[in-house]
């Protein structure tokens, strides 16, 4: 039966039939063959799937996100990154990863973010002399840090699912951002070096300290979101609201660059966004269900331990799985589905579930740039025109240094861990 | 192909328009409970359950609209590389799978609402019908979008 459900969910999805689809018609033909379950749990499970106050944070992430777009933030953003890393060798690649990192503090989707600070970036490091695969690639892989350093998404949705504290997870992801961001840079320099892309010119210490002065307004906004999260003054879905309001005014009132009538459309695509994220949420906790029922959890459980009980052992079988179906399947898909399995094989050999999230999170944000299959990449592509194969052997480097900074975090866990039990207490 | 009648697009806008307020009215919910909150110190509980309500409205409306460009997640990848006839005999047979399964959790969401119609929301007071009959409410709306994709494929003009 496990097998019945697997195989038809990859023929289905190779088939072309949307992701939550695909799940739907695998459970149905499921309940039609078990023949024991009514079919009205299938109703029911969708429904259920979206009666939750958590992920309501997701649309309003979403909206952030669109109102920054849209009222001038990024670009503020993208200027400010340009005038600070600029003038070091192959500069305008170190600004696109700095960028990213500052807008991971205030976004929580990589998608949105390679769309947003994508069009931007890229035709900034085009006109500066860089090769279009290149920018294409960096600007993916740099979007990959946005649901690490919180707010986060797949973070919300990790913690919805598993019953970890959200505030946690977003504490635990800021040092392995900014790892991401560390390790991109490196592979960015030695490029740069290698095909002798250009400096910007430094404009001197007294512009830079204007421009972030001019930027603070902006600058805040991550502190606001974590700041009240974590001293209990929100909760996660109320910050992903106060962001959005905070994200209107400025770009309303201090950028000027944002009017009522741009609200209509920016509201009916960030909805649109939502209701094709969250049908896939909703399909998934149906398809998890039967896994459940299925005892797919335990039995894989079984065959992991079988091989190992060491916790790092576990580890990297579980890191091998998850990059492997990240780069043909749906991150969302994945962590709807996979979380309820892996939650208790790596319960049961002691591994951090705060941790856990952190390494399975990061994990699948590599898949979002690998082909054939990647979220971020068919962003990248659509705004770039390149093909694939252009795409995949220019970002070979920067997914090495994305796996790294896993492997780092996956066997070093105090990378993750030091900063929320520092500011929450346990450990 | 003659242009789209006048009420057609009437749909278009009036989706829309209801998915633009259902996103406003989750926002104001959770704004004003914020300022319930800390502003006065009185949270309002049946808020927060009017926006998780109105949350399971917003994504099958979005869903629904999403139809109307094609545009849910697919990894097609391997199905866009193939020729053109069989590629549009693929696309007919997953608009035909999605039909299936729309049709099923129409029939069964009504089933659904109507068994959990007795049911209240404990803060709000009012039936949790309401949130069981937003999927089956959406659907019919999801199905003409559906319906519209496959003709163009009939049609040939999806290339």
């Amino acid at each position: 039966m496990t097998v019945l459900l697997i195989g038809g969910l990859f023929l289905f999805l190779l088939l072309g039939i949307p992701v939550a689809f695909a799940m739907l018609l695998t459970s149905i033909i499921y309940l039609l063959v078990h023949g024991n379950i009514p079919l009205i749990v299938v109703a029911q499970q969708v429904s259920v799937g979206t009666d939750k106050y958590l992920l309501l944070a997701i649309p309003f992430f979403f909206l952030a996100a669109e109102l920054m777009g849209t009222g001038g933030i990024i670009a503020r953003m993208v200027r400010f990154a340009t005038l600070v890393v600029g003038p070091v060798r192959g500069g305008l690649g170190h600004m696109n990863v700095l960028a990213n990192m500052i807008m991971a503090g205030m976004s929580g989707s990589a998608v949105a973010d390679a769309a947003g600070i994508g069009k931007l970036a890229i035709e900034i490091m085009r006109r500066g002399g860089y090769d279009l695969g290149f920018a294409a690639a960096i600007t993916g892989a740099a979007s990959t840090i946005g649901p690490i350093i919180p707010p986060s998404i797949p973070m919300v949705i990790y913690g919805g699912i598993a019953g970890v504290s959200v505030g946690r997870l977003f504490l635990g992801g800021i040092v392995p951002g900014i790892l991401m961001g560390i390790f991109l840079m490196v592979a960015v320099h030695r490029i740069a070096v290698r095909r002798g892309y250009p400096k910007e010119p430094w404009v001197g210490l007294r512009a830079v300290l204007v421009e972030f002065w001019r930027s603070l307004p902006v600058l805040v906004l991550p502190v606001i979101i974590l700041g009240g999260i974590l001293s209990g003054v929100f909760t996660p879905t109320e910050s992903s609201v106060v962001a959005a309001a905070y994200a209107f005014l400025v770009g309303t009132f201090l950028l000027r660059q944002l009017s009522l009538r741009d609200v209509g459309p920016i509201l009916v695509k960030v909805a649109t966004e939502t209701g094709r994220l969250m049908l896939i949420v909703a399909s998934g906790t149906l398809f998890a269900w039967i896994l459940a029922r299925e005892a797919v959890p335990q039995a894989l459980a079984q065959a992991f331990l079988s091989v190992s009980r060491e916790p790092w052992a576990v580890l990297l079988m579980i890191n091998v799985l998850l990059l492997l179906l990240g780069c043909i399947m749906d991150a969302v898909a994945i962590l709807v589905v996979l979380v309820p399995v892996l939650t208790p094989l790596t319960g049961a050999v002691g591994i951090d579930p705060v941790h856990f999230g952190l390494v399975m999170v990061l994990n699948l944000m590599i898949g979002l740039i690998t082909p054939p299959v990647g979220m971020v990449m068919f962003v990248i592509m659509s705004i770039t025109g390149i093909p694939v194969e252009v795409f995949a052997r220019e970002a070979l480097p920067f997914i090495i240094a994305l796996i790294c900074v896993l492997m780092l975090i996956t066997y070093v866990p105090s990378l993750v861990l030091f900063v929320p039990n520092l500011v929450m207490g346990g450990g | 192909m003659r242009p789209a009648p006048r009420w057609l697009a009437l749909i278009d806008r009036v989706a829309d328009g209801l998915l633009a307020a259902s996103l406003l009215v989750a926002v104001t919910c959770i704004l004003v409970q914020v300022v319930c909150r800390y502003g006065f110190g009185r949270p309002i509980t049946w808020l927060d359950e009017l926006a998780v309500l109105d949350f399971a409205w917003l994504i099958f409306l979005g869903a629904a609209v999403a139809q109307r460009t094609d545009s849910h997640v697919a990894m097609d990848t391997l199905v866009q590389a193939l020729p053109d006839r069989p590629r549009r005999v693929l696309y007919l047979l997953r608009c035909a799978a999605m039909l299936a399964v729309l049709g099923l959790l129409f029939a069964k969401g009504i089933e659904l609402t109507s068994r959990m119609a007795s049911i209240d929301y404990p803060a709000m007071g009012i039936s949790r019908g309401f949130l069981y009959a937003a999927l089956p409410t959406t659907i019919p709306l999801f199905a003409y979008y559906l319906v519209s994709s496959a003709r163009r494929a009939l049609d040939g003009r999806r290339a």
